[in-house]
């Protein structure tokens, strides 16, 4: 018999007799009457396991070897070809490196001659720049010394208008003797009257404003 | 990255890292460059990697690009060979494209080796090949060419269980 789902997907095998009569398709599990069924080992002699044990080393002893012949073959003729071939082009390959080797030697020669010239201009350089450096430095130092000289100059000469212990009390009486009045008064036209007890003519100040207009 | 931002974007489009001269010999597995971003002698270094360093590594995918940024006190360029041998050029107060150019001359492949490889690469099978290995997988992606059946179900009159129905 055969199942269902074959049936519906095969087109040919309607005429086909199958050997079997019936299988179980794979997908069912083992049937309830065989389930503790335990198939028996097969017994082999000892007379037959043994021969058949001598035919098997045979065997693969016979197919190793084989297989062995043909590899090591194989290397040998590949390691034939390329030592022919690259003979040749190892020499190629050395003039090529040789070549190359020059070049760049030759490169580097003359870069290292430029970046010798380079670093000794630099040098020269650097050298002129420190100096100039210094010389500045000196320039800047001399003129500080020379404003602080003259600075110390004028204080010495102003020292004479110190007040000393010894003349405070004539300063003191000086200046109770001329009190100053800072106290001043600024008219609309920004003129300053000094002083707090100031008398202000004002007539006199329009008529000469006003004859100052007209004329 | 996005598209056009960053600093001179032009250098990740295609044709501009396409268009890269240096293709190092095949032997060279590194290629270290070391520079300085200060100084008037390294101004060359410095935009050698800027400009070339990308074209440089697209066209060597198998190379290992590594830079020194303000490591040394002078800036050099040093390839490894994969059998120990080094060469150094010393890239001082040189600008890039002599930099380039010496070294096209001296660890890039020649140009009769480029065009030899590029003739070899173009040497392709039959393209009207199709399958595993060839430029197509399947004659179904041909323009005009019946689809596979399993993405397209066949016209009828091609199928069996119509052609050989017996009712």
């Amino acid at each position: 018999m055969l199942s269902q789902n074959s049936l519906l997907k095969r087109t040919w095998p309607m005429l086909v007799q199958c050997a079997e009569a019936h299988r179980k398709p794979r997908w069912l599990p083992v049937a309830k009457s065989k389930i503790y069924r335990i198939p028996k080992r097969p017994v082999i002699s000892e007379d037959e396991r043994l021969e058949l044990m001598r035919l098997h080393n045979n065997y693969k002893t016979q197919m190793r070897s084989i297989r062995r012949f043909y590899h090591e073959e194989m290397i040998k003729e590949k390691s034939t070809r390329e030592s022919a071939s690259s003979e040749m082009s190892q020499r190629l390959e050395a003039e090529e490196w040789a070549r190359c080797v020059e070049l760049n030697e030759k490169w580097n020669a003359q870069v290292a001659v430029e970046r010798e010239e380079r670093r000794k201009l630099e040098v020269a350089a650097l050298e002129e720049y420190a100096l100039k450096k210094i010389e500045a430095d000196d320039i800047k130092l001399k003129e500080r010394i020379a404003k602080a000289s003259e600075e110390i100059k004028k204080q010495k000469e102003l020292s004479s208008t110190f007040i000393t212990p010894e003349n405070l009390d004539a300063a003191i009486d000086h200046a109770l003797a001329n009190p100053i009045d800072y106290n001043f008064a600024i008219d609309l036209k920004g003129n300053k009257y000094e002083g707090r007890d100031t008398q202000i003519q004002y007539t006199k100040a329009k008529e000469e404003k006003s004859a100052s207009a007209t004329a | 990255m996005p598209f056009m931002k960053g600093r001179a974007p032009i250098r990740r489009t295609l044709n501009y890292l396409n268009a890269g001269r240096l293709v190092l010999k095949d032997k060279i597995k590194i290629l270290s460059v070391a520079y300085n971003i200060n100084g008037q002698n390294n101004l060359g270094a410095k935009e050698f990697v800027f400009w070339y360093l990308p074209q440089i590594q697209y066209k060597n995918p198998d190379v290992q690009v590594a830079t020194l940024k303000n490591l040394t006190p002078s800036p050099f360029i040093k390839c490894y060979f994969e059998d120990g041998r080094k060469i150094l050029v010393d890239v001082d107060n040189k600008s890039k494209e002599e930099i380039l150019e010496h070294l096209i001359n001296t660890v890039g492949k020649s140009k009769d080796i480029l065009e030899q490889e590029s003739i070899a690469a173009e040497k392709k099978d039959n393209p009207a090949n199709f399958g595993i290995g060839c430029e197509r997988p399947c004659i179904c992606e041909v323009y005009g060419q019946v689809p596979c059946p399993g993405v397209v179900p066949l016209p009828k009159f091609m199928r069996g269980k119509f052609k050989n129905a017996t009712d």
